[in-house]
């Protein structure tokens, strides 16, 4: 999981470099994902750290429409619903869409929606014995924030993204019952980023 | 002719540690050698000794004597002989547990024997056919049934008072005919005798001495059949009295009779197997264990030609008065029964096969319940059948096994009991039924009764 996230990193950085536009920004950021759906806050609580890369990048001669693209990790523990057995939840969402910003005296509000897959893979203790499940999911993704411009071309990027995902159930093991999953949640956090014009 | 016989038990203190088996509660676990035809029987405080009076009913030379068990190992000690045995029929323990008493049926005496070297250091004379004994709370008195010694058995009217600092008879008690066996009640006031008569159904009575007065009171209680032996409830509230039926074996007696202590009066009779013989209840008061004598007369008639049948204990529910199963199976004339202190053993007398038969008792109870959890991890729903449990009593089990079927043949986990009582079953289907059996094993090895959950 963590090596198919650190792959995803290098690629979308990789791919970046390569983009011919005006303005790519890249930044690294952290956010505290809350989980909206009872079920999994029931089991994972309330949400947790959410990490990983972003790159922003101009698509159109109009200054303000841009693309992103960006690759989070997220991992939570918890314990099952009913017998509080122990479980592991690796997450890693991908995103990929449209910002629009909208510039202001001292920082450049945006808002953003994208399409974004995201791979879920559990690890479960169940009667002293480690099942494991991995399942993709599609949503959506929609962002909102505001850049702060630094000296040096950096910036600070403050966010605010909701997340619209649903999981396929995983039988897992023995006569176990798979049912689907709502992976939606809410994500504010912070980036540090570094533009390239 | 067969003689009557009574049993005691003396409630001890301390546990013995006993050899370990491995086997189903309510079952013979041992059988033991010991002297002809033994009758009553004693266990030490501390569950380590058993004292068993061999009644000699064939007149063996020198088989007038008293066996020593190893209660650890189930073993013969030893033989203790003397003169001064004549068909010893009851062993009653000193409540300092120093000294064992010994009823002479067939003669005037009760022999002492010193438990700390297992010799005889003396008698107590004046007696009739002494044929049981009870001691008083604070060990001062005991009450002695006279059934008729030798040449007049069956014909004795009293019950004797003896000072057991002095070892002399200080008073004479007259009751009914043939007092068969005696009974103190917990708080010592009152001592209840029953009264053989002539064996005729409904004839058998039973008087209540006042020990304080040491006289008859209360009306004399009627409608036993043959009375055998008899029991009081450790909080005093009832009696359990086995009618033998006729010591010439014919009325048979089948039942034991309830009585309430409060009324004196029978309030239930339950229906046993043939000739019920000793009884003894549980520490817990929750069963008595009565033995089935199931001998009878063979064609020709003479003392020696008693034809055993299967000796059996019946299990009785004190709580509804009703015989449940498993029906024991011991050796053949059971007379007289003595459950250890801490309710893990019984030990039942077997007149005819000359031995002793150890039953393994559950002296727990464990009650279970079960329910169905849909365990959820993030997309799936494991389906747990969940069994919880509680145990009661004494001798706690040390682990449990639960299997899946009936005949205990497919485990299906063990819980050590060190741990929380549950047991999870994972992977199972909803809208399917399942049936789990818990069994709970002391330390001693005795494996309980299965407590059955459905779940589904």
């Amino acid at each position: 999981m963590i090596r198919l996230f650190r792959l995803l990193c290098v690629l979308f950085i990789c791919v970046c470099t390569q983009l011919v536009c005006r303005d790519v920004l890249l930044e690294f950021k952290g956010a505290y994902n809350f989980f909206t759906n009872h079920h999994v806050r029931k089991i994972y609580g309330t949400g947790g750290g959410l990490y990983g890369p972003e790159v922003t990048f101009q698509i159109l001669e109009d200054d303000n429409w841009y693309g992103f693209a960006s690759a989070d990790f997220l991992k939570e523990k918890g314990h099952s619903s009913g017998m509080c057995e122990p479980t592991t939840l690796y997450m890693v969402p991908l995103a990929l869409g449209a910002k629009y910003f909208v510039p202001f005296n001292r920082c450049d509000f945006y808002v953003g929606l994208g399409f974004q897959p995201l791979h879920v893979k559990t690890v479960n203790c169940i009667a002293n014995t480690i099942q494991r499940t991995s399942k993709w999911g599609f949503g959506g993704i929609a962002k909102t924030g505001a850049y702060f411009d630094l000296p040096r071309d950096f910036f600070i990027d403050v966010f605010a993204d909701y997340s619209f995902v649903k999981v396929g159930g995983s039988p897992c093991c023995g006569t176990t019952v798979p049912v689907k999953s709502v992976m939606n949640s809410v994500a504010i956090g912070a980036g540090l980023g570094y533009r390239f014009d | 002719m067969v003689k009557k016989f009574s049993s005691y038990f003396f409630l001890g203190l301390v546990c013995a540690v006993h050899s370990m088996y491995a086997a189903p509660a309510n079952t013979v676990v041992a059988t033991i050698n010991v002297g002809v035809t033994p009758a009553g029987l004693a266990l030490t405080s501390n569950n380590l000794v058993a004292y068993v009076a061999n009644n000699n009913n064939y007149g063996i030379t020198n088989g007038d004597n008293v066996s020593v068990l190893n209660l650890t190992n189930n073993t013969l000690t030893t033989t203790i002989n003397d003169a001064s045995f004549s068909q010893p029929y009851t062993v009653t323990l000193s409540k300092d547990g120093t000294k064992a008493y010994v009823t002479n049926s067939f003669g005037t005496t009760i022999t002492i024997i010193n438990t700390a070297t297992n010799t005889v250091i003396g008698t107590i004379t004046g007696f009739n056919g002494p044929s049981g004994m009870v001691i008083t709370p604070d060990g001062n008195t005991a009450y002695v049934n006279n059934y008729g010694a030798d040449g007049a058995s069956g014909t004795g009217t009293t019950v004797s008072v003896v000072n057991l600092n002095t070892n002399t008879i200080t008073a004479t008690i007259t009751v009914g005919l043939a007092p068969a066996a005696l009974a103190i009640t917990p708080d010592g006031k009152f001592v209840y005798t029953v009264n053989y008569v002539l064996g005729a159904t409904g004839g058998g009575t039973a008087n209540i001495i006042q020990t304080s007065t040491n006289t008859v009171v209360g009306p004399t209680i009627t409608g036993f059949s043959g009375p055998f032996a008899i029991v009081i409830t450790s909080n005093g509230t009832f009696a359990y009295v086995t009618n033998f039926g006729s010591n010439n074996f014919t009325p048979i007696g089948t039942t034991v009779s309830v009585v309430d202590l409060s009324t004196n009066t029978i309030t239930a009779t339950i229906n046993l197997d043939i000739q019920p013989a000793g009884i003894a209840i549980t520490p817990d008061g929750k069963y008595a264990y009565a033995t089935n004598y199931n001998s009878l007369y063979s064609s020709t008639g003479s003392d020696f030609d008693l034809a055993p049948g299967q000796g059996t204990v019946n299990i009785i529910d004190m709580a509804t008065n009703t015989v449940i199963p498993p029906i024991i199976a011991v050796g053949q004339s059971p007379g007289n029964v003595a459950i250890s202190p801490d309710g893990e053993f019984a030990y039942i007398s077997n007149y005819t096969s000359g031995t002793v038969s150890v039953i393994a008792l559950q002296s727990f109870q464990i009650v279970a319940q079960g329910s169905q959890i849909r365990n959820r991890f993030l997309n799936f729903i494991d389906v747990v059948n969940q069994l919880t449990w509680t145990v009661t009593g004494t001798s706690l089990p040390v682990s449990y096994s639960i299997y899946r079927d009936a005949g205990l043949t497919e485990l299906a986990g063990m819980v050590s009991a060190t741990g929380p009582l549950t047991f999870a079953d994972h992977y199972v289907t909803t809208g399917v039924t399942y049936t789990y059996y818990i069994v709970g094993t002391n330390a001693a090895g005795t494996t309980s009764e299965p407590v059955v959950v459905t779940i589904g």
